[in-house]
């Protein structure tokens, strides 16, 4: 069986060649099966669209940039309008998730006050609701305020908080971090705000990073809030502009959508390695002892 | 009421702190969700079109559903076998691949990185296409077979197999609980293993005492998180199927059926109380779950 | 928190609300429309032109476009209607025409008609199209008719002749058995299984003497013509002319998706203004023919109808605006050379005359495919009632479980049609 090492203590594994080179094999192995796909998307992404259709080959036949030319500026806006758009959305959308749902989940995770419980479950039972039964209402609501056709009505709910998934996320490893860390802290005379700032945020580096890996993901990803909510091409995301790009009714530019879902894929992969070292620190290398 | 002047404003002092920290949220709930959700609890016992006003029909909604609907227990058929199978092969993937990556191996973040890959892929419009070349009767994975004299069918457009495509999608994209389990397995404090590699504790020993029960909440978070989700499931089957839930309703997910319902034949009101059953049904799981929580999750307290 | 973080938070946020707000805004003087549609690339091009002319010669208007694939644009439209946010001009389809024109979405257009809309030259049968309960809510801004479109390459290496406006339902299934033993073209069948859609039903029904729906909004076939066509169906099925359920499957929902784009079938069930759209999955030339017909001296079936609509949103804060942009996109004559017949054959007289000297391949095969049709295309059939997409639904469905096998078609006849019925019952 396997456990946790810290990156600083040798594994055993290095220590075993044999047992070293069995798990890269399996991890390679896996690693293809992973990317296959991938790879066969950036194969197509440099096909025309005849041979997309009919040839599961890794290796284009033809040679193409077309997808990438005629999908970067194809449309009335180009595309780094979309990813500057959908920059905006995410980043913004990271900084509320951050502070609105590491509140909340401090109190839920770590306070004793009436009403906890009940209003616990309700935060479960926020998830549980299909969205596109309050999609209307909602749509209803942003529009009396006149925020449709802006980002508001995809950046505001972040800071209130609206995504249960991150509070419950934060919630759970906030409890796993020792209370002695709370109680010390207390004895010291902070006060709750001290306590969340300065022992509970700097022990849960790996949750927030989760976090806000997730919610770039997730931000970046969603295209029904976009669809609904920016109706200007000039507002929309990257994840709707691949969209637009596909008509089932007449003519679409599937290299553009395969060009243009690669070239999607850089930005998340850059904030994913980006934010990945801040997932490997925590209690276990923090020294704290209990 | 009952409690004495002292005792409210004590318990006032206790939960003033909280509400603070709450405010955001409480805010977000009042002003943003409870609107929305209260309305599409109303719009449920209504016939309503989208465009004219909702007329009252009282509970004939619910009525249908339990009654004369045969895509309900379609849908929930296939939402079902797609919740057992779907969660936890993905959670089982999820922790196993995050146990080995957790071993401080050489390469570690690029390993990291390509497993997360499909995940960052999302349900782009791409998946659709991707998806057919893997799995059609001609596609990729049964170019891999056939050197082992296996025959397979068209996975993604028969019947029988069709649902399981899917499952493998979702399987696939098992980064989001793989990184979760990750930074849970970071957060059990190394010298717990230390003092057990003193009493001479094996492997499987420190697994089995300290690695799991450390683990169990980020565990059932998990759990609870992806079946949730898998419940509400709706863009891969809607991205893979076009929307269709086809062939033969195999892939018509209880959420695609919804959307069907509300923006494809205008039945807003059905749509709903749809929808309501669903947390009726996704809420009674979550409860035997959170029920069962205390025998086998552990807090630090 | 520190003094300098909170002001360094203030001024982020002061400067990013600067960014979110300034939209919406800042044209409040002048006349903004909003208008929409679906589509791909080169409709999104050559809208943008005509709208590009139409801001020129309309100082202060300054218009909004939203544009998107088919299937996203339906949700959305659908939400704004709701919200009463509905785009001043859209796109509008005949599938969802009766469905928002009769519950107040769409504008009434005939107090326009003459004045700032100048419909006079266009086919009073395809203007009717456009009407809901006697009044016009949309104007065509094209016209197609269905057609198979087949790669004709793939017939010719075959050595099979392929079907033409004469062929009968019997020869096409004989014909299309044939190319799938004869052709070279690993996995390719005759034709796609046209069994599941309900224009081709519509078209054999209708060299029946038959209708989809009665005046009243009723079925006008029964159980009986049901089995029938999927009987017809199964046989060319089993004789190899289209292929089985699990490969059929694989080419549901929208053109791109289909066999013909896969190369897994050389014949697919279209419309003739989807010519363009077909062609761009193959390098061979594909050419348009009608349906096949139940007799070589029998009717057509076929008819000439609106490709599809522009329509007016009912809570338009500019209608004489919106209406004017509609008469500007439908009559103008830079605005309609701009367009070409990228929506359809225009419905105007006057432009289609206006365009024929400089339209290109496509174009020209697509208006001569129409021109052509002569007596095969009859009158227009009844308007669709509410309801009718639940009941395509249910008849691919249908179709799906006689192509599985997990029916036959006497019985997935019989329970289609109480289904449908259920439907306009309800509806």
């Amino acid at each position: 069986m396997l456990e946790p090492t810290s990156p600083e203590r040798p594994a055993r594994a290095t220590r075993r060649p044999l047992a070293s080179l069995i798990v890269h094999a399996l991890l390679i192995a896996t690693s293809f099966a992973m990317l296959y796909p991938l790879l066969w998307m950036l194969a197509a992404s440099f096909k025309p669209q005849e041979e997309i259709f009919s040839s599961t080959s890794l290796i284009p036949q033809q040679f193409t940039l077309d997808g990438y030319v005629s999908g970067w500026s194809g449309l009335s806006v180009d595309f780094g309008r979309f990813f500057l758009n959908s920059l905006t959305i995410s980043l913004l959308s990271i900084a509320g998730n951050l502070i609105a749902c590491s509140l909340a989940a401090f109190a839920f995770a770590r306070l004793q006050f009436p009403g906890r419980k009940p209003l616990f479950a309700i935060l479960l039972l926020t998830m549980m609701l299909p969205y596109h039964v309050t999609l209307i209402p909602q749509y209803v609501m942003f529009f009396n305020l006149g925020w449709v056709n802006t980002l508001l009505p995809l950046i505001v709910p972040k800071f209130l908080a609206v995504d249960a998934f991150f509070i419950f996320m934060m919630v759970q490893f906030f409890r796993g971090i020792p209370h002695e860390i709370q109680e010390a802290a207390i004895i010291d005379g902070c006060n709750p705000l001290q306590v969340y700032w300065y022992a509970i945020l700097p022990l849960s580096t790996p949750v927030l990073a989760t976090a806000a890996i997730f919610t770039f993901i997730f931000t970046w990803d969603d295209f029904f809030g976009p669809l609904i909510y920016l109706s200007d091409v000039r507002k929309y995301t990257v994840s709707l502009g691949l969209r637009t790009f596909v008509d089932g009714t007449g003519i679409s530019n599937w290299g553009a959508v395969f060009a243009m879902s690669c070239l999607a894929l850089v930005p998340v992969l850059l904030l994913f390695l980006f934010f990945q070292r801040f997932l490997i620190q925590g209690i276990a290398t923090t020294g704290i002892k209990r | 009421m009952p409690s004495s002047p002292r005792r409210t404003s004590q318990t006032l002092r206790k939960a003033a702190p909280a509400y603070l920290f709450l405010t955001p949220w409480l805010l977000g709930l009042l002003g943003l969700t409870m609107g929305p959700t209260l309305i599409s609890l109303y719009l449920s016992f209504t016939s309503f079109d989208l465009f004219q006003a909702p007329q009252w029909i009282g509970a004939d909604n619910y009525l249908r559903i339990a009654t004369a609907d045969p895509n309900f227990m379609a849908s929930m058929r296939v939402t079902f076998m797609f919740v057992v199978t779907a969660v936890p092969l993905k959670l089982c993937f999820a922790l196993a691949l995050a146990m080995i990556l957790n071993r401080g191996i050489s390469g570690l973040p690029v390993y990291r990185a390509i497993f997360y890959l499909p995940s960052l892929l999302g349900s782009s419009i791409a998946v659709a296409i991707l998806w057919r070349q893997l799995f059609a009767g001609d596609g990729v994975v049964n170019g891999l077979l056939a050197p082992f004299g296996i025959q397979g069918p068209s996975w993604i457009s028969d019947p029988r197999y069709s649902l399981w495509s899917l499952v493998l999608l979702s399987a696939w994209q098992f980064g989001s609980p793989m990184v979760i389990f990750l930074a849970g397995l970071r957060q059990i404090p190394t010298d717990l293993y230390e003092a057990a590699s003193i009493d001479g504790a094996t492997r499987l020993r420190k697994f089995v005492s300290i690695t799991l029960p450390l683990l169990t909440p980020v565990i059932f978070f998990n759990f609870i998180v992806a079946m949730i989700d898998a419940f509400q499931s709706f863009t891969p089957a809607f991205v893979v199927s076009r929307g269709t839930g086809g062939p033969l309703n195999s892939t018509l997910f209880y959420a695609l059926y919804i959307y069907r319902e509300a923006f494809g034949f205008f039945h807003m009101g059905y749509a709903s109380a749809l929808a309501w059953v669903l947390l009726v049904i996704i809420a009674i799981f979550t409860a035997i779950a959170f029920l069962t929580s205390r025998f086998w999750v552990y807090y630090d307290a | 928190m520190t003094r300098m973080d909170r002001r360094t938070l203030l001024v982020g946020g002061a400067a990013t609300a600067a960014y979110l707000g300034l939209s919406g805004f800042s044209r409040a003087e002048d006349t903004l429309m909003r208008m929409a549609w679906w589509g791909g690339q080169s409709r999104a091009e050559r809208t943008l032109q005509a709208l590009a002319i139409y801001a020129q010669q309309h100082p202060g208007h300054t218009v909004d476009t939203e544009y998107l694939g088919w299937d996203d644009y339906w949700p959305r439209i659908a939400t704004q209607s709701a919200g009463g946010n509905a785009p001043d001009v859209l796109q509008m389809d005949i599938e969802y025409l009766a469905e928002y024109a009769s519950r107040g979405v769409l504008l009434d257009l005939d107090s326009y008609v003459g004045s700032a809309l100048s419909v006079g030259d266009f086919d009073p049968a395809v203007l009717d199209n456009g009407k809901v309960g006697g009044k016009l809510y949309a104007v065509a801004n094209g016209v197609n008719a269905v057609a198979i479109a087949y790669n004709s390459v793939a017939y010719e290496e075959a050595g099979v002749a392929p079907p033409d406006a004469s062929t009968t339902w019997e020869q096409f299934a004989q014909l299309t058995a044939e190319f799938s033993r004869k052709t070279k073209r690993q996995g390719m069948f005759g034709t796609a299984d046209g069994s599941a859609a309900q224009p081709v039903l519509e078209t054999w029904l209708r060299q029946r003497g038959k209708e989809l729906y009665t005046p009243q909004g009723k079925l006008a076939y029964d159980a009986g013509d049901i089995t029938e066509w999927f009987q017809m169906w199964a046989d060319m099925r089993a004789a190899g002319s289209i292929p089985p359920g699990d490969i059929e499957a694989l080419g549901q929902g929208s053109i791109d998706n289909s066999l013909f784009a896969q190369s897994r079938a050389a014949v697919a069930w279209a419309n003739s203004n989807e010519y363009v759209a077909y062609q761009s999955f193959t390098p061979d030339p594909v050419r348009l023919s009608p349906y096949p017909r139940v007799g070589a001296d029998g009717k057509g079936g076929l008819y000439v109808k609106p490709s599809q609509f522009f329509a007016v949103s009912a809570r338009s804060r500019n209608p004489e605006a919106a209406v004017v942009l509609l008469n500007f996109l439908l009559t103008d004559p830079a605005a309609t050379t701009a367009l070409g017949s990228e929506r359809g054959i225009p419905a105007s007289a006057a432009v289609r005359q206006r365009l024929s000297p400089s339209m290109d391949e496509a174009d020209k095969l697509m208006s001569d495919y129409i021109s052509g049709l002569g007596e095969l295309a009859g009158a227009l059939p009844p308007p669709q009632p509410p309801g009718n997409g639940e009941i395509t639904d249910a008849f691919s469905s249908a179709s799906q479980e006689v192509s599985f096998g997990a029916k036959s078609p006497a019985d997935a006849a019989a329970d289609y049609i109480a289904r449908a019925e259920a439907v306009l019952t309800r509806a």
